[in-house]
C-alpha cells in the first residue's frame, strides 16, 4: 500500500469497525500527533546533546549599525558547519 | 493514563482484543521514524538556510585578494542550539544591529568581515552585546 507509514496506519485503523475501535478516528489521529511530537522532541534533545559535544572555536564578532562598525566586539563560540550537518544526517549515513 | 503517547495508544489497543493486532508496535515505530526523519531534514534545511543563506560567509571571497575562503564555514553555536530548541526558538535576523565575524584570509592574511546571518544583537543590562 502506498503512502507514508502514518497514512497506512490511519487507513488500517479506519478498517476497524466502530464497535471494535477503542477510540474514534480523529482521536486516533490525535494520538499519532502526540506520538510524533514525542519522537521529535526526543530526537531534538539527542541532536542537541550531540551538537553541544562538538568541539568549538572562538570567533570575534564585530557589531555594526548600517555600514559602520560600532566598535564593540564579542567573542563567540563557533561550530564547524560540516560537523553540525553531519550530526543532522541520517544516523546510518554518519 | 500515565506514560508516553505511544504507551497509551498501545495500551488502548491491547485492551481491545478485536483491534490490537492491527495496530502493531512496528507500525507505530515506522510513524515515529518518519516524523524523526522529517524533523532532521527540517533542521538541516534550517541550518543550511539560516546560517548559510544568500549572505552566507561560505560564499564570500576575500575582498583583498579575491580568494575564496575555504576555511570559513563555521556557524554560531548559539544559533545552531537555538534552532534545535524548536521552531519558535529559531534565531532572528538582526534588526537594530548587524553582526560581522572577523577572520583572516588564509591566502593574503587580510582581515575580512563576514556578515553573520541568524544573530540578532542583544544588549545586556551592562550595555554589552549578549551571545544568547
Amino acid at each position: 500500500m502506498p503512502g507514508s507509514a502514518r497514512e497506512r496506519l490511519e487507513h488500517t485503523y479506519s478498517t476497524i469497525d466502530d464497535e471494535a475501535a477503542p477510540i474514534a478516528a480523529w482521536q486516533f489521529a490525535a494520538q499519532l500527533d502526540a506520538i510524533e511530537a514525542e519522537a521529535i522532541t526526543a530526537e531534538r534533545a539527542r541532536l542537541r546533546e550531540v551538537v553541544e559535544g562538538l568541539p568549538r572555536s572562538v570567533t570575534t564578532i564585530y557589531w555594526a549599525k548600517g555600514t559602520s562598525l560600532a566598535g564593540a566586539t564579542t567573542e563567540y563560540p563557533m561550530l564547524e558547519l560540516s560537523a553540525v550537518l553531519a550530526a543532522l544526517e541520517e544516523p546510518d549515513a554518519r | 493514563m500515565p506514560g508516553s503517547a505511544r504507551e497509551r495508544l498501545i495500551g488502548m489497543e491491547q485492551y481491545n482484543s478485536r483491534s490490537f493486532h492491527l495496530i502493531t508496535e512496528e507500525a507505530i515505530e515506522a510513524v515515529e521514524a518518519e516524523a524523526v526523519a522529517a524533523e532532521r531534514a527540517r533542521l538541516r534545511a534550517l541550518v543550511e538556510g539560516v546560517l548559510l543563506g544568500p549572505t552566507s560567509p561560505r560564499k564570500w571571497y576575500c575582498k583583498t585578494c579575491l580568494q575564496y575562503d575555504k576555511h570559513y564555514p563555521d556557524c554560531l553555536a548559539a544559533a545552531v542550539l537555538a534552532a534545535l530548541e524548536g521552531p519558535a526558538a529559531r534565531p532572528d535576523h538582526p534588526k537594530d544591529g548587524y553582526a560581522y565575524a572577523g577572520c583572516f584570509c588564509a591566502d593574503c592574511q587580510a582581515l575580512r568581515l563576514a556578515y553573520t546571518p541568524g544573530l540578532k544583537r542583544q544588549v545586556t543590562a551592562e550595555g554589552e552585546p549578549d551571545a544568547r
